[in-house]
């Protein structure tokens, strides 16, 4: 028998495998191809204390090898999540990880504290935002507000404090070292990186917001080289993510030193590719002999 | 994802191809479309269903980039991947009203199911060049062609008989769908439009394939790509 149940950051989950948050929804779209209590957990859409528009039409175009967006962060607001998403997904037996998003600091605070009254397993804290206080610089790019923020997070709740962090740094480890500082009880790594199209006939930026995140296999060389940077200098567990669309690529990212892999983009290319990704991890371990799942971690290493 | 073979991939106008997929009860409704994966690209393509079969379904499409062009280039034997129908197609619970249905270019593929189950409805076809697909209505046309300084609304509304319809079916490029939103609003007739917006998922999990209604934004690929017509709000 092989072991592909992970422990990540105290909590027991059947396997290592969850989303990328704002790819799947709040866990009920993807129901027509398959139940997603079968996902180690479930990582919701990004909120927001109160409801968000987002940006208007003109979110996304494919690239090469992979795609961009700006949504927007559109989302319904933590309590209307509370109220109408999370009951379900509690139903159908999933563990949920609630990914958050504020314009401020004490924003991230207020959502934080909320959701600790919540059924949620685990927060996920998004720091690509535009820090408004910083003049609109990201939260994740400078270790004193990344330390900031999650020293206040961690504070007010009892459930692990996931730190997302945004490639689009210079120093990747210094970042990640601050979210352990603060008392993360995890990091994920990573978030799009900053891109843009422009079309031709219209000769005009094609998104409404000019910038989008690029997704997809286009980033998973970065995605998995910052994984595999961060892995040596932290002592708290990753989770990696970045063009991840089958089991092969999930196992590079474990190998490089994810505890757990998200699937992205991904699951816009096969809706199947989380159960496929399990499926495929199972296999690689009866193949190689291989008991626990848990013994790859970060082995590219050794 | 399901699996069908090509039975037939034939170009019928304009960079227009019409590919018959063997594949048992598909059961699309008029108005839904399926995620069509192709080679080289990343992300499906979203078709409608032009027809929908008992053992096949027909899509027709057209030309306009590499995911398009891979289609074109598939032969009878290859296998297609997609998935099963998405998106709320058109409700057709409105036999007893006088309806006119109108298409526009690549628009005329997704109505022709519809106005195989309205047969009553008269149908206004929009062409830039040739025609296609016209014969397979069986209900009274109107044909208009861009070619010779006709649009399809221009047809509608000049004909003698465009002022007795009260309801309207549509689909085709944006230009269109916003000059009939606007005969409509003058007219005050009802409807329902399908419209298209860049996707990912299909499956209303991303939302990145947002338009703007009077009721906010929404998902073209969950709750639409049917709208009503007076929902929509079109950009200047
Ligand atoms: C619900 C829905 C139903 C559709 N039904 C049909 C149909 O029955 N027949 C048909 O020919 N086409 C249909 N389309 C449009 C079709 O999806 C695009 O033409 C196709 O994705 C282009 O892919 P490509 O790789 O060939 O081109 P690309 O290289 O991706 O793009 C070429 C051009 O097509 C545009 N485009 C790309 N994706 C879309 C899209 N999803 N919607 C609109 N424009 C797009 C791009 O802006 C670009 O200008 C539908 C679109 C939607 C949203
Ligand atoms: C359409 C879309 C929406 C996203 N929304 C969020 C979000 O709300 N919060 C967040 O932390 N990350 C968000 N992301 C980033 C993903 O969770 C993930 O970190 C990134 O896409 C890289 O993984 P991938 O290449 O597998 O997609 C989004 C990505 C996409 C493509
Ligand atoms: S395409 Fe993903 S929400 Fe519509």
């Amino acid at each position: 028998m092989t072991n592909l149940a992970t422990n990540f950051a105290g909590l027991k989950l059947k396997n290592p495998v969850t989303v990328g948050s704002g790819t799947y929804g709040f866990g009920s779209e993807y129901k027509r191809f398959y139940n997603p209590n079968i996902l180690g957990a479930i990582t919701s859409k990004g909120m927001t204390l109160n409801e968000k528009e987002g940006n208007p039409p003109g979110r996304s175009i494919e690239t090469p090898s992979g795609m961009l967006n700006c949504v927007g962060l559109q989302n319904p607001g933590v309590e209307f999540f509370a109220k109408e998403h999370l009951p379900k997904l509690k139903e159908d037996g999933c563990t949920v990880f609630a990914n958050v998003a504020g314009k401020d600091v004490d924003e991230y605070v207020e959502i934080v504290r909320f959701l600790d009254s919540t059924e949620v397993d685990a927060v996920e804290v998004n720091l690509s935002c535009p820090n408004v206080a910083e003049g609109g610089i990201a939260f994740g790019t400078d270790p004193k507000v990344v330390e900031e923020v999650t020293r206040k997070t961690v504070a007010v709740t009892s459930k692990p404090i996931i730190i997302k962090l945004t490639p689009n740094v210079a120093d990747i480890v210094s970042i990640a070292q601050a979210a352990q500082n603060g008392g993360a009880h995890g990091i994920s790594l990573i978030n799009t990186l900053l891109g843009m199209s422009i079309d031709t006939k219209k000769r005009r930026p094609v998104l409404s917001n000019t910038f989008g995140g690029l997704s997809g296999p286009a980033i998973k060389p970065v995605a998995l080289r910052m994984v595999y940077q961060v892995y040596p200098h932290i002592d708290i567990p990753i989770i990696g993510m970045g063009g991840i669309v089958n089991s092969q690529d999930a196992l590079e990212f474990i190998m490089a030193g994810a505890q757990m892999v998200a699937v992205g983009t991904g699951n816009f290319v096969n809706p199947l590719a989380c159960q496929e990704i399990i499926e495929g991890l199972e296999m690689y371990l009866e193949e190689n002999d291989i008991e626990d799942i848990n013994q790859l971690v970060g082995i590219a290493h050794k | 994802m399901l699996t069908g073979k090509v039975e037939k991939n034939q170009f019928l106008a304009d960079d227009i191809f019409e590919m018959e997929i063997k594949y048992s009860n598909l059961s699309a409704k008029p108005g839904q479309f399926i995620n069509v994966v192709c080679d080289g690209k990343l992300l499906p393509r979203p078709i409608s269903v032009c027809q929908s079969k008992k053992e096949s379904f027909v899509l027709v499409y057209k030309v306009v980039g590499e995911g398009t062009k891979w289609l074109s280039k598939r032969i009878k034997g290859s296998e297609i991947r997609f998935s099963p129908p998405l998106g709320r197609g058109f409700n057709l619970d409105i036999k007893n009203k006088k309806i006119a249905i109108l298409g526009g270019g690549m628009g005329i593929a997704p109505i022709l199911s519809v106005a195989q189950a309205l047969d009553k409805a008269d149908v206004f076809l929009g062409y830039n060049n040739d025609e296609f697909l016209h014969d397979k209505f069986p209900n009274k046309i109107y044909k208009s062609f861009a070619s010779e300084g006709e649009t399809v609304i221009d047809r509608f509304v000049n004909s003698k008989v465009g002022k007795s319809y009260d309801y309207v079916i549509a689909c085709g490029p944006e230009g269109m769908l916003k000059a009939l939103q606007q005969v409509c609003k003058e007219k005050n007739i009802p409807g329902q439009i399908s419209i298209e917006q860049h996707m990912a998922c299909g499956v209303g999990a991303c939302l990145v394939c947002n338009c703007q209604t009077k009721h906010g934004y929404k998902l073209v690929c969950s709750d639409g790509p049917v709208f009503p017509i007076e929902e929509v709000v079109f950009n200047d």
